[in-house]
């Protein structure tokens, strides 16, 4: 996954600095799409379904018309996690990405929601995978339960990571 | 001279009124890495004692507001190099705070409260709400001399330069170089720092994926999807 994901990482900076999303200023869902199309090249199955987080998230704003606040957001942040529970089919309890995206979305939904809130739940999710055994879907399915117990998802560690990372860059 | 390393005196949890500390003993000036974090462990220890078993406060909390006193004596030059360590631990693996979740930090640092000749430090941890009131009223203006305003730290390794709107720094670069994003800083900040926080777990997410998959985390290509969505923005 490591590949996966600096393949990812590295792209998104280097298109970052060489100005490749200069064109998106103000325009948010803008820069999501081209967000996702950095990602196109990240490979793996992961890679496919962080592509698919970040088209749906951009066609909230779209949608959306006048002005877009944190509201919009945290619309474009549940609208990609619905995407990639519909593409994949994983639900909460598969010991996958989804076992920290979706409690993240749903922080976010509630009436007072926070990306603080959210990075919490994220982290929470992550940690529970540590218990779970073999889900349906993920890297995980083939795999004999008893080397799994104490490890976490990768894929739910990433979203943590990302997700922490995102709420101490907001200051 | 070499090998020979130097012992002073320290107490820890010292009253401002001269009351005697709960701890005292020699610190080596090899100790001096230690001190720092043994010192916000405690800190951290007992706010987790009183703060981490109510859900409803650890759910709440959005930032944290970190304040470094200098108690009277010590010098600007070494309150910056604690206020360093302070930060430094908070963002560690191992500094953690309320249940291990790392939070935004606002870092506060003067003579906050002081005695004569005290030459020492106290760290004062607040935890702040979501609701923002407590932010605002610690940025409040005032005309108290004594209050410096605080500032935001960011994790060691997201700290960048900011380049300054106008300014073009003179360096070889070829026709392609763009000199910054052309994003605004604050966005162009967020994606870098998401990006960096996910490069630096690399090896641990390849160390888990061999314990738990197939050890590539998708190394078998793409799966292709078919895309229903299709945007045009």
């Amino acid at each position: 996954m490591n590949l996966v994901v600096e393949r990812g990482c590295k792209k998104i900076q280097s298109d970052l600095m060489s100005g490749k999303y200069a064109h998106t200023n103000g325009n948010p869902g803008s820069l999501l799409k081209a967000i996702a199309k950095s990602t196109d090249e990240m490979g793996g199955t992961s890679g496919g379904f962080t592509e698919t987080f970040f088209k749906a998230a951009a066609g909230k704003f779209a949608e959306i018309d006048g002005q877009h606040g944190d509201e919009t957001w945290k619309s474009a942040f549940v609208a990609g996690v619905n995407a990639v529970m519909k593409q994949g089919g994983a639900s909460v309890g598969d010991r996958t990405m989804v076992d920290a995206l979706k409690p993240a979305a749903d922080a976010l939904e509630k009436e007072d929601g926070s990306l603080a809130q959210a990075a919490r739940a994220a982290k929470d999710g992550y940690e529970a995978t540590k218990s779970m055994g073999p889900g349906k879907f993920g890297r995980s399915a083939n795999v004999r339960p008893e080397s799994l117990l104490g490890q976490p998802d990768p894929g739910a560690y990433a979203v943590s990571i990302a997700l922490e990372a995102l709420l101490m860059s907001k200051q | 001279m070499l090998g020979e390393s130097i012992a002073y005196q320290v107490g820890l949890g010292l009253g401002i009124h001269g009351e005697p500390g709960a701890e005292k003993g020699l610190i080596s000036d090899m100790d001096q890495d230690n001190f720092t974090n043994d010192l916000l462990s405690n800190v951290c220890q007992r706010l987790d004692a009183a703060i981490g078993s109510r859900p409803e406060l650890v759910s709440s909390t959005a930032s944290l507001a970190v304040m470094v006193n200098n108690l009277g004596a010590v010098s600007q030059a070494e309150m910056l190099i604690v206020c360093n360590a302070v930060a430094s631990y908070l963002y560690s693996r191992t500094g953690t705070i309320l249940n291990g979740y790392r939070y935004p930090v606002q870092m506060f640092t003067g003579h906050y409260i002081t005695s004569l000749q005290m030459y020492g430090i106290s760290v004062t941890i607040l935890v702040l709400p979501d609701d923002g009131l407590m932010n605002e009223l610690l940025q409040a203006p005032t005309t108290c001399t004594a209050w410096i305003k605080g500032f935001s730290i960011r994790p060691p390794e997201d700290r960048t330069v900011i380049s300054i709107p106008g300014f073009h720094y003179e360096k070889g670069s070829t026709s392609d170089d763009v000199d910054g994003s052309g994003l605004n800083p604050e966005t162009e900040t967020i994606i870098k720092t998401v990006t960096k926080a996910l490069l630096s777990h690399c090896d641990k997410f390849s160390a888990i994926d061999q314990k738990t998959g197939d050890g590539d985390f998708g190394d078998t290509g793409k799966l292709n999807i078919s895309n229903t969505l299709s945007l045009d923005l």
